[in-house]
């Protein structure tokens, strides 16, 4: 028994809701993505293999993908915090703080990256502090791991934010109401609430990370092996006027989101089904 | 002393192959035409206010890389002024700065530049080898092309703590070097470059020399400003390999008491390469803009801007003396004697390169 | 807690409280308030006038138009599909859901760079499209439609990505006791979606506004950095601070940060002005 391609449905708009979507979602993002990978296929599976099995590539792979989700899960921790506080708490400056969670998406990238360097290289405010413990954070791992969570910061407090202001107060009364101590509640009935839309975020601040170049240069050192992150790699290619390896180093990076993306999508899928939406 | 411009007329009319549409591409100014799509939008009013378009031919692009920014506003001003002396409508000069191989790929890839003036020979050689130009262009012109030279010296900090003195103290326990990644930044191949050729005439085997120098880098910036930056306001390193211009503009820019500048034994000549992209060039009018614009290079006036702009130039007659004093002699070596770019390229930052190798092995 | 005071138990104590919120106003400080302090104090170092100054240069205002217009034609063609595709993936039941919804956040995952390298592969001069377009006078790349497509590019998922969500949580009972009332599929539309989605649209909208006119990498590969035709507002702070005209370069920065402060505003105001009409809608 095979299920249909699509449900007959009374809702109205199918064909222009569907229409739009595909056509631009084509001419936007597959048309171009199509393009790279058709330079890939050119290349030929062994081409791209080759490039990519170097020990700097994987190292640059294996940094881009371990900081991005460090930086994604201290993003997930402190978004659901941040977007529980912005909501339902009330104090002075609430606002600024509001307004200061989409600063990451206003400032360009570069801007950004210097602002932080400026901060966190030993000369700087923040830097010099760290320093007199003998903490290094420019140019170091730590360095690249502040820019990451400062370019993710905002997806998962603003996916989680309107589903906090959906939430009834009445199931937490009733929660309450059946004994349940506040922590409880919290962990038992609100927790399971956000987890599609916090995971969405999640996956968001994830995948942004990986490919996240322009502030992450200035304060990352940059020495292949240690501080490299892949998109360098990408470069680098690129000033060498060799499309095909950027190309490959470009199609391994996406392989590898596509896949991370998917999963954290189908567990998604699976979740939502499992507490009855949809 | 070679003419300056000897091949004027040998250089093939481009202007019948193009069509009418080819034409219309080269002049197109593409901002203005989504003008009509913008107007019925809300930030129209803001959006619309007019940039005024020049005539055409009367415009030039000149694409070039990061360092010569000051140089060229200095020349535009200068070029303009002469331009319209001669009874000539003032241009429409237009710059576009980056790292050089990015720029000239951009050019590869249909950005129309009538004039390119990069770091390095082999990113034209690029471009020629796209079809752009023609692939002897760097004889078209006076001195390989190249109306200004510099090279690569030391900026250290004030008083020189280190007691860095030449090439072969950079290597020392302890010593940071801020250089730019030469995968990345056409300079910071001088600075390889530089650094090999010391090692070459000293005796030291170059390679390993060189690899133990990079072993004391702590930063790899993307291109020379960005390592300024780095040295400077960051306060990494102890001493700074950079292009001559830059680190007598960094004197001047950012603190003439915070750094000292080390002039070492011996150092690479660098020569910045200028061309005309002959695909690029849509009328007669706008190729004697372009071709008047790299004579200018060359003319005592073009020149002296050179020498201000802290660049070894060739001609000194209209420089002011300071400006020239300015440079103290060394033994400099050219790119001829290393095997010219078309060996020095892929042999040393290729991928797998030597450069690719340093970080590789143990 | 000496002072036992009645506390609702839908609340948290208020130890609980004092403490999340001095984590969360710490962690905000430290990784976002502080580079934006570093914007501002860096403008202003050399007084206001100096500020003020940098700006009335002509390839300014230049930059500050491009990015403007850039982004109110972008923002609004990424809100239409955005709407559309939240409509099909969350009215509907289709096998490749998850695929579908993955592909849409694709453009996040690709670095801003590739992105750039994407576009370049498409339309650039040396590709077949892209030939063919320049030959009939429409350059993409280096020109206003690529550094347009490659916004759109970057902030594609968006407006997709808040609405699905809310979507979801919302269900869809609301519009089909409306069709079942007999209204058409643009009544239940504007009746009965939009005004349960507005705030998540709205916020869309202001993240892709706010994304679109900070955009750097994706721009920086298809722009040719011509100052006064292809410079944006952030190429041009880029090119400025490598000219070590760091005051000019933050300035415009923060005229980009107080333009992306304008949108929350006028958000706020908006939230303000309706929150009556609003609370009308909810109680029917």
């Amino acid at each position: 028994m095979k299920a249909p391609l699509i449900h007959r449905s009374p809702m109205p708009g199918l064909g222009l809701s569907m229409g739009i979507t595909l056509t631009m979602l084509s001419l936007v993002v597959l048309i171009p993505i199509g393009a790279l990978l058709l330079k890939g296929a050119s290349y030929g599976p062994a081409g791209i293999w080759e490039t990519v099995n170097r020990p700097r590539v994987w190292a640059a792979l294996f940094l881009s993908f371990r900081l991005s989700l460090i930086a994604a899960l201290f993003n997930l921790v402190f978004g659901v915090l941040l977007a529980w506080v912005l909501v339902r708490y009330r104090f002075p400056g609430r606002r600024l703080l509001d307004g200061a969670v989409d600063l990451p998406f206003a400032l360009p990238t570069a801007v950004a990256g210097i602002s932080l360097t400026a901060l966190y290289a030993p000369t700087g405010a923040f830097g010099s502090l760290a320093d007199q413990i003998g903490w290094k954070i420019a140019y170091t791992q730590w360095g690249i791991l502040i820019a990451l969570i400062f370019v993710g910061l905002p997806f998962v407090a603003r996916t989680v934010q309107p589903v906090i202001e959906e939430i009834e107060r009445e199931v937490e009364e009733a929660s309450a109401t059946l004994g349940a101590s506040r922590l409880y509640t919290l962990r038992h009935v609100i927790l399971p609430m956000l987890m599609p839309a916090a995971l969405t975020g999640f996956a968001l601040a994830l995948a942004r990370a990986v490919g996240e170049y322009g502030s992450v240069i200035f304060i990352a050192g940059n020495i292949p092996l240690v501080t490299e992150i892949a998109p360098l790699l990408i470069i680098i290619q690129l000033e060498e006027f060799n499309y095909d390896a950027a190309a490959a180093i470009g199609i391994a990076m996406l392989l590898i989101s596509f896949a991370l993306l998917l999963a954290i999508n189908l567990i998604q899928v699976w979740s939502r089904r499992r507490i009855g939406h949809v | 002393m070679q003419p300056i411009l000897t091949n004027a007329g040998t250089i093939p009319a481009q202007g019948p192959h193009l069509t009418t549409a080819a034409l219309r591409r080269l002049t197109a100014r593409p901002i203005h035409r989504l003008r009509g799509l913008a107007a019925g939008l809300a930030l129209a009013a803001l959006s619309l206010g007019s940039v005024p378009g020049p005539a055409l031919a009367q415009s030039l692009l000149n694409v070039s890389y990061d360092p010569t920014r000051e140089l060229y506003r200095e020349i535009n001003a200068a070029f303009t002024a002469f331009w319209t002396a001669q009874g000539n409508p003032a241009p429409s000069l237009e710059v576009s700065h980056g790292g050089s191989g990015s720029q000239a790929r951009a050019v590869i890839d249909g950005l129309s530049a009538q004039v390119v003036t990069l770091a390095l020979a082999s990113d034209i050689d690029r471009i020629a080898a796209a079809g752009r130009l023609p692939a002897d262009w760097q004889s078209k012109l006076p001195h390989n092309s190249s109306p200004y030279t510099s090279t690569i010296v030391f900026l250290v900090r004030e008083g020189n703590p280190k007691g860095i003195a030449d090439w072969g103290d950079l290597v020392a326990e302890g010593v940071q070097v801020i250089t730019p990644n030469p995968k990345t930044s056409g300079g910071a191949r001088w600075n390889y470059l530089a650094a090999w050729a010391w090692a070459e005439k000293n005796g030291r085997d170059p390679r390993e020399f060189v690899g133990a120098l990079y072993r004391n880098v702590p930063v790899l910036d993307q291109g020379a400003r960005g390592s300024t930056t780095t040295f400077a306001q960051r306060g990494i390193g102890d001493v700074l390999l950079a292009w001559e211009n830059e680190a007598h503009l960094a004197l001047k820019e950012i603190s003439e008491d915070r750094f000292d500048i080390v002039v070492p034994s011996v150092s690479i000549l660098a020569e910045p390469p200028v061309a005309l992209v002959e695909t690029n060039i849509q009328t007669d009018d706008q190729r004697k803009l372009a071709e008047a614009y790299l004579d200018f290079l060359y003319s005592p006036e073009g020149q002296a801007i050179a020498f201000r702009n802290f660049y070894r130039a060739w001609d000194s007659s209209q420089a002011a003396p300071e400006d020239v004093a300015r440079f103290p002699a060394l033994e400099l070596i050219d790119i001829a004697s290393l095997g010219g770019w078309a060996k020095v390229q892929p042999e040393h930052f290729g991928d797998g390169g030597i450069f690719d190798q340093i970080y590789v092995q143990p | 807690m000496s002072d036992a005071t009645f506390r609702p138990a839908t609340e948290e104590t208020p130890l609980a409280r004092r403490l999340l919120i001095t984590l969360v106003v710490l962690g905000l400080g430290l990784l976002v308030l502080a580079p934006l302090v570093v914007v501002f104090v860096e403008a202003l170092r050399q007084g206001v006038g100096e500020a003020l100054a940098s700006l009335t240069h002509r390839d300014a205002w230049a930059a500050i138009r491009l990015t403007l217009t850039i982004a109110a034609i972008s923002v609004p063609l990424n809100a239409i599909f955005g709407v559309a595709a939240a409509w099909f993936i969350t009215k509907f039941d289709f096998r490749g859901k998850a695929v579908l919804i993955t592909l849409i956040d694709l453009p996040f995952s690709v670095s801003p760079v590739v992105a750039g390298l994407c576009i370049v592969l498409t339309f650039g001069a040396n590709t077949a499209i892209g030939g063919w377009l320049v030959g009939q006078g429409y350059p993409i790349v280096f020109a206003m439609p690529g550094i347009i497509l490659a916004t759109m590019f970057v902030t594609f998922p968006f407006v997709a990505r808040e609405l699905i969500p809310v979507m979801i949580e919302q269900g869809r009972a609301e519009e089909e006791a409306a069709l079942t009332l007999g209204a058409g599929g643009w009544r239940v539309f504007w009746t009965v979606t939009l005004p349960n989605i507005r705030w998540a649209l709205l916020y869309g909208v202001l993240l892709c506004n706010a994304r679109a006119m900070g955009e750097f990498g994706a721009v920086a590969v298809v722009s040719g950095k011509i100052r006064g035709q292809t410079a944006t507002i952030p190429t041009t702070i880029e090119m400025l601070y490598q000219e070590y005209l760091s005051v000019a370069a933050f300035t415009l920065a923060a005229v980009l940060a107080l333009l992306a402060l304008v949108t929350l505003l006028l958000k706020t105001l908006l939230e303000l002005r309706h929150a009556d009409q609003l609370a009308a809608t909810h109680r029917h």
